[in-house]
């Protein structure tokens, strides 16, 4: 019994010298990031060649090795990813705010669903050949995103296309279409389509 | 006996006074290590390149990594299993020489049993149970 005293003792002062130790080997030994995402955010650290490591919370006050850092913010599958230097004894303050980008994106995925409704009727010829309204799609960003075009010969032209889109229900503000200028060398094609 | 209870209640209250005066020196900031693992930085890239490096995978949250090693680790097979979905499971082969990681093949679903075929026997044994040969040939 008095050995099992003993060597916990023992142990207790070991455990306690160890904890002493770490904090200051740790103290002295590395850097502080201090981090403050949107709320609900998660937030993921890596370096070059390392695993990534995540932090479930939107803010952080972590001690991290001396070096260089990446950090990304995820939020509802959006991210924002913002390199960063840690020296040590010192603290780098990160401030990442992701409720514009989320907004945006809400923005972007609104406008697309406005847009992919409205595709839904296109092609379309617009009376006496004046006005075409058609679209193609834009690869290059994180969405297919359709660009819708009106050709017709002037202004009066595109209005009637503006016209139109009203009477369909949707507002060609919120379409971003791009206007063309095109002059058709036959106007009374029979079949309502504009000759070349 | 009496003065061992009061020399282990003593060292129980060093030590919790210990763990307090830890933090304190920390300023309340953990200190997070972050594993070495290039197999598993070079498996999230390809991930990340995969996906157009328009969304960057989250270990742990969006996948997780099975690694497996070969002939005295010069081979390595990372099988990524996506978690809710993510993705379909991939697999990435590496080989390392001289301790230099250099990717064989991935990610991809499966592997072509034409290329695969030259692979050591083992690699394509651990291929073969479980189940990561396509059934197509070139």
């Amino acid at each position: 019994m008095k050995k099992i005293y003993v060597f916990l003792i023992i142990f207790f002062i070991f455990f306690s010298s160890f904890q002493i130790y770490y904090g200051i080997d740790k103290s002295n030994n590395t850097g502080i990031l201090n981090v403050t995402s949107s709320s609900d955010a998660i937030l993921s650290i890596y370096r070059k060649n390392s695993e990534t490591i995540t932090i479930k919370s939107s803010k952080a006050k972590v001690r991290l090795d001396p070096g260089d850092y990446t950090i990304i913010s995820t939020k509802n599958k959006a991210q924002i990813s913002k390199n960063f230097s840690i020296i040590k004894k010192e603290t780098t303050h990160i401030s990442i705010n992701m409720d514009d980008l989320i907004s945006n994106n809400q923005n972007i995925v609104e406008k697309l669903k406005e847009k992919n409704n409205f595709i839904k009727l296109l092609p379309y010829i617009g009376p006496n050949s004046l006005f075409e309204i058609n679209y193609s799609y834009d690869y290059s960003g994180s969405y297919a995103t359709p660009i819708i075009t009106v050709s017709g010969p002037n202004q009066d032209a595109w209005n009637q296309a503006d016209d139109w889109i009203n009477q369909k229900g949707f507002n060609p503000n919120n379409l971003e279409i791009t206007y063309k200028i095109v002059t058709y060398k036959n106007s009374n094609y029979t079949n309502g389509y504009p000759g070349n | 006996m009496k003065r061992l209870n009061i020399l282990l209640l003593g060292s129980v209250l060093i030590s919790i006074s210990s763990l307090i005066t830890k933090d304190i020196i920390l300023t309340n900031a953990p200190y997070y290590s972050i594993p070495t693992n290039e197999i598993a930085y070079s498996s999230t890239q390809n991930l990340y390149n995969l996906l157009n490096k328009k969304y960057f995978p989250i270990d742990k949250k969006d996948f997780s990594l099975r690694t497996k090693y070969f002939d005295s680790k010069t081979w390595c097979i990372v099988t990524v299993l996506p978690i809710n979905g993510f993705s379909d499971q991939q697999i990435i082969i590496y080989q390392i020489k001289n301790g230099v990681i250099n990717e064989v093949i991935g990610p991809v679903i499966s592997i072509n049993p034409d290329i695969s075929s030259s692979y050591p026997k083992d690699v394509q044994q651990y291929l073969k149970d479980h189940n990561l040969i396509s059934g197509a040939s070139l």
